[in-house]
């Protein structure tokens, strides 16, 4: 097992924490299984707003409601990211860092960084998904896709998010918190 | 200004909310037009266009491809939820 595969392993666990957490608590709000549906899509909606809303910042702001987004997405869509989905997300953001930097300076505009490149894409899949504010013109089938989709661009954009975000001065702590992410695949990252 | 076509308030202000959307993104669409083009695109859809002057029952022209919408663009090429998270290899 290579460093990328040991990241996506720790990612995939530490995101099932993330779902199980979610379920005994924000979801849980309810035991009849609509009123559990209507939680999680509350939750969906309000942290979608936050994210689309939200300026991509250097300090892990958007890392809660992030991971609100793709925890109720994935229990809407009955998803559940694997090893392989995390390590093409790994690969995807080392791969795009890459090119980034190869265009460098050279571009005729500025390119950006892999966090806000996904954050863009993230960002659009929430709108056309129809839990922001904003409308969306797709029908329900394709509202899902793009709320499918939202979860695929919602791996990469964390991935990206954390590698960008400073860590904050002193030791370590134990919470698995965006500074464990980032530590996480910064090694998968050094490997790589 | 009243409209010989009338709509349901509340699906003009649908179709307004959404003729806004599209204009956002750098077309000028007005509501009516929107709703010209989704007829347009269900008949289309349909395939019952009736060719124009055809006085045989069923006779149908062909049609034009309806107005591509984001939809029809934005998924082409996913049909399940689960390709949408992408792996490689």
């Amino acid at each position: 097992m290579d460093a990328e595969e040991r990241a996506a392993v720790e990612l995939r666990d530490w995101f099932n924490g993330v779902l199980s957490l979610c379920d005994r608590t924000v979801f849980a709000v309810a035991t009849r299984e609509p009123h559990r549906q209507a939680a999680v899509l509350s939750v969906l909606t309000r942290n979608a707003k936050a994210i689309v809303h939200g300026e991509l910042d250097r300090g892990g702001a958007l890392y809660t409601p992030l991971c609100f987004v793709l925890a109720a997405a994935c229990r809407r869509l009955d998803l559940a990211p694997g090893e392989r989905e995390w390590l093409s997300a790994i690969k995807n953001v080392h791969r795009l860092e890459g090119q980034l930097r190869e265009v460098g300076e050279a571009s005729a505009w500025p390119v950006g960084t892999p966090a806000s490149i996904f954050k863009q894409h993230l960002d659009e899949a929430l709108v056309n998904a129809g839990v922001t504010d904003r409308p969306t013109i797709l029908d329900h089938h394709n509202r899902q896709l793009a709320l499918g989709l939202a979860a695929n661009w919602g791996l990469r954009f964390l991935v990206a998010y954390a590698m960008e975000t400073p860590s904050r001065p002193g030791a370590p702590t134990e919470a698995q918190d965006l500074a464990w992410v980032r530590r996480a695949v910064a090694q998968a990252g050094k490997a790589a | 200004m009243s409209r010989i076509v009338r709509f349901q308030p509340a699906r003009w202000e649908d179709l307004e909310q959404l003729a806004g959307t599209l204009s956002q993104e750098g077309r000028s669409v007005s509501p009516s037009q929107l709703a010209a083009m989704l007829v347009e695109r269900g008949l289309a859809e349909l395939s019952l266009v009736p060719a124009p002057g055809a006085s045989a029952p069923g006779a149908t022209r062909a049609v034009e491809p309806p107005t591509a919408l984001l939809g029809d663009e934005y998924f082409n090429g996913l049909r399940s939820i689960a390709q949408c998270l992408d792996v490689e290899g």
